[in-house]
């Protein structure tokens, strides 16, 4: 499961029965060296992932923060039945409190 | 199975149902080296792991679907608290200090469980 932030959400004309009426959010990734400053101005700067589609069944709304899990285990929630689904927000963020070791932030070629 | 280190945790109030009760944090994969290796992961601890703590972290889910139920959205899970990790040839750095090792065994110092030396006989 990773941390995003929500930018949008997207809406189908047409789709599969299974996702028929599913709320799909954009969520962008937030990488390591943006969650490390995160909470500082400007509060609106990317998160610096790919942004992803992801099925969200708790309303999170734009800018707010969610755990998304991917692949297979984020069908989980509609089980037994079998939704195309492979990315799923499990929840949403109140309060992040992350503190890295200072000297893992400053290393370079990892992605 | 992979080694990660916990650096933060984060509380949420809408979530799936499962996952009410259950500690999530904030983990940060490493490399064999300590460095971090991708970004940060949110996983499910039920052992009580600490800030800074390297765990092992497992991504299979049939523990917690058995526990939360088979709807859980929950993949990542911390199995262990990691005490040390060998390497052939190397002992790999934890990126935060472990508890400090035991000292050595005291070692007899050299000559002193030797025989007597025989005096000369006149």
């Amino acid at each position: 499961m990773r941390l995003g932030v929500v930018r949008g959400n997207v809406v189908l004309s047409l789709a599969t029965p299974e996702i028929e009426g599913l709320r799909l959010a954009i969520v962008e990734p937030i990488v390591r060296e943006r969650l490390a400053q995160w909470g500082r101005p400007p509060a609106a700067s990317p998160a610096g992932g790919k942004p992803i589609i992801a099925a969200d069944q708790l309303g999170a709304a734009e800018g707010q923060v969610v755990g998304f899990i991917e692949g297979r285990t984020a069908a989980s929630p509609f089980w037994p039945a079998q939704v195309p689904v492979d990315a799923y927000c499990a929840f949403i963020a109140d309060n992040i409190d992350y503190h890295p070791p200072a000297s893992t932030n400053s290393r370079k070629g990892d992605s | 199975m992979f080694l990660a280190r916990i650096d933060g945790t984060v509380t949420a109030t809408a979530k799936h149902p499962t996952l009410s009760g259950l500690r999530l944090l904030i983990a940060q994969r490493l490399e064999t080296d300590g460095g971090p290796a991708g970004d940060p992961v949110v996983v499910v601890d039920t052992l009580g792991a600490r800030r800074g703590a390297t765990v092992m972290i497992t991504t299979e889910n049939e523990s917690l679907r058995k526990a939360a139920g088979n709807t859980t959205p929950v993949r990542l899970l911390v199995a262990g608290i990691v005490d040390q990790v060998y390497q052939v040839g190397q002992a790999i750095r934890l990126p935060l200090p472990l508890a400090e090792p035991s000292p050595p065994a005291e070692l007899r110092p050299l000559g002193s469980g030797a025989r007597p030396r025989k005096e000369p006989t006149p």
